[in-house]
């Protein structure tokens, strides 16, 4: 799947082209508008990420050009500028999604990765991971066909972990994505690990096998490998 | 006291005092004037008579055209060679008034014979005639200093015109409207020169405001996608596999510092926007479903400190907003009464009378109450940003709705109250 990344600043461009990387995604970045139409005439995105503000031109445009194209590709704007008007104007001009920077990748990658869901697998929207499956539109999680019940912040969790699977996930990250915007609050941390507690506690007893490892000082990490 | 009142009155007080000593010093001259010549009239008929009788006419024959009353009574020797003036105190009877008079009595001889002749003149009729000689100046002065009165009005208000103008432009000024005071068209110099001078000030204020506001905008605009930079590279030093302890600890620091610029500057960008007034939608907002909502949306917050809520929603109120930041008012205060809140604490919700009171208790003694909702204010070292509250003041002044806090009873109470109250401003 190719991801457009549309960004003009090079450094942020690059890491998340190399964290999406991850997730064989073949990314491409356009640091120009002229440089992004250039491309969209010649590869086929799954999904584009857009900044608005570019050198040579404004994001909406873009938006604009994709549409009238006809291209199919989801588009997430990516924004330093969360005013309500310029969210409002990106997704009336056919945004998919709208992220504030700064943003976690992890959270940028589960973005991607629930667009793409809603974007290709029209009808058959689950995920699956291993012995873990979820049906996403009925929120329902099994393991190995034992139904789990999950509340709903554990349910985010798992979703969370699993689109970011195989990567250090920050607490910080978590708690943004999963207990929205109130990542300033002292006592989220205990918070997110009395949550990830219970979550694994419940995948464990479903006879899941254990793949929330917590990483010292930093976060968690949801992987299958040494198992 | 409005000037053209003083004006007016100091013009007022100072003409009738100049128009009573005038009037005073007019009539003391003109009875004076009159008697004078009463006197000398007295000397004149004597003169007349004296001369008239060396001639040789006769005495008797003096009568009706000398003086107001002649008295001619034959005496036995002369006695006043010299004449004399007697004042005279005169009542007629039945009547009140008094007449004063003057009379010249004098001897004369003629034939040997010699008679005492008083003549007697009433000068109360011509100092009659000095009265209403001052009335009548008095009331055309009268007349006269209305009229200026009047016509100082119009000329004060048609000569101040501009300054009243000018005195409410300044009133209406406000440098967020970015609109400059224009000098109003005067001929007067000194006004010119005032209003030019105020309306060069309000042009500077507003360029001063413009490009602070540009400042504190564009830099939070501009802070954001380096952070972003910076968040990236700490999260892909993270996924590095090598990673020691101790510099996932330094990286986490680092990622908490970023955090927390990026959040001071999206709460400056917020208080830019209502310092610019920048929210203009309004929606009905039951303020009881808000908390409540809000509440649910805090409690793995406050099941994680084991904080005993209770809520009090005797009156809904209802109020005219934005919704986004009603909830930045809810959370924020929420927010604040959660994280100062000790394990095991207490919140006390409170929705009654218009009032929304949040109570929390705490271990932590008062906040300076003057200081609480100021920005960047903590009472505690480390521990917020102290941007919340001042938001949400600020976000009440926007309405027009007053909040307090207060400190009693190991209890930290905020307290909005969600009717508009007219600013003096």
């Amino acid at each position: 799947m190719n991801i457009l990344i549309v960004e003009d600043e090079i450094n942020l461009a690059k890491e998340i082209s190399e964290y999406l990387s991850d997730f064989k995604y073949n990314c491409y970045t356009a640091h120009l508008y002229n440089r992004s139409l250039e491309l969209l005439e010649e590869v086929e995105f799954t999904i584009v990420l857009l900044d608005l503000k570019l050198p040579d031109g404004n994001g909406i445009n873009l938006i604009h050009h994709i549409k009238r194209k006809k291209i199919t590709s989801g588009i997430i704007v990516l924004s330093a500028n969360d005013e309500l008007d310029l969210r409002i104007s990106a997704l009336d001009a056919g945004a998919d999604d709208f992220l504030i920077k700064p943003f976690h990748l992890s959270e940028l990658n589960s973005r991607v990765k629930a667009l793409i869901r809603r974007h290709l697998h029209n009808g058959d929207n689950t995920i699956e991971y291993n012995e873990i499956k979820i049906d996403v539109p009925k929120l329902r999680v099994t393991v190995k066909d034992n139904s789990l019940t999950l509340t709903g912040k554990e349910y985010e969790l798992l979703l969370y972990f699993i689109a970011n699977a195989g990567k250090v996930i920050t607490k910080d990250a978590i708690s943004y994505s999963v207990w929205n915007n109130h990542s300033d609050m002292d006592v989220s941390n205990e918070i997110i690990y009395t949550h990830v507690k219970n979550l694994r506690k419940k995948l464990l007893a479903s006879g899941c096998r254990d793949y929330i490892q917590s990483v010292y000082g930093i976060g968690y990490k949801f992987n299958d490998t040494g198992l | 006291m409005k000037l053209v009142y003083k004006n007016i009155l100091i013009n007022t007080i100072i003409s009738v005092l100049i128009l009573f000593i005038g009037e005073f010093s007019l009539y003391v001259f003109l009875k004076n004037n009159i008697k004078k010549e009463a006197i000398e009239h007295l000397y004149l008929e004597r003169y007349f008579m004296v001369k008239q009788v060396e001639k040789g006419v006769d005495i008797k024959y003096f009568g009706h055209n000398i003086g107001d009353v002649l008295k001619i009574v034959p005496v036995s020797g002369v006695q006043y060679t010299v004449p004399v003036l007697e004042d005279v105190e005169m009542q007629e009877p039945g009547e009140e008034e008094h007449f004063t008079s003057k009379k010249i009595v004098f001897d004369i001889v003629q034939n040997d014979k010699a008679y005492r002749v008083s003549i007697l003149k009433t000068i109360d009729e011509d100092e009659g005639l000095s009265g209403s000689m001052s009335a009548i100046i008095f009331l055309s002065g009268l007349f006269m200093a209305s009229i200026l009165v009047i016509i100082n009005v119009f000329v004060y208000y048609k000569l101040f015109s501009p300054v009243y103008s000018l005195i409410k432009d300044v009133k209406e000024f406000s440098v967020q409207r970015l609109k400059k005071i224009v000098p109003p068209k005067t001929s007067t110099k000194e006004f010119a020169v005032l209003s030019r001078e105020i309306s060069k000030m309000s042009e500077q204020m507003i360029s001063d405001y413009t490009s602070m506001k540009e400042f504190t905008e564009n830099m939070t605009h501009e802070i954001q996608t380096p952070l972003a930079v910076i968040n990236t590279k700490i999260e892909r030093c993270i996924q590095d596999k090598d990673l020691t302890k101790e510099q996932a600890v330094l990286l986490t620091d680092a990622a908490k510092a970023v955090n927390k610029l990026f959040n001071i500057s999206k709460g400056l960008t917020m208080l830019c926007k209502l310092d610019n007034k920048q929210y203009n939608s309004l929606s009905e907002i039951s303020i009881k479903e808000l908390v409540k909502q809000r509440v649910q949306y805090f409690i793995d917050f406050i099941d994680n400190k084991n904080l005993v809520l209770t809520e009090d929603y005797s009156n809904d109120v209802t109020v005219l907003m934005d919704i986004s930041l009603s909830e930045i008012i809810i959370d924020n205060i929420l927010k604040n009464a959660i994280q100062h809140n000790m394990q095991e604490g207490k919140i006390f919700i409170t929705l009654r009378n218009r009032q929304l009171s949040i109570a929390n208790s705490s271990g932590v003694p008062g906040a300076l109450v003057n200081r609480y909702f100021d920005r960047f204010y903590s009472g505690m070292p480390n521990q917020s940003l102290g941007l919340g509250l001042s938001i949400v003041k600020k976000i009440t002044d926007y309405y027009s709705f007053s909040i307090s806090y207060n400190y009693s009873d190991n209890l930290h109470t905020v307290t909005v109250n969600f009717d508009e109250h007219k600013t003096e401003s």
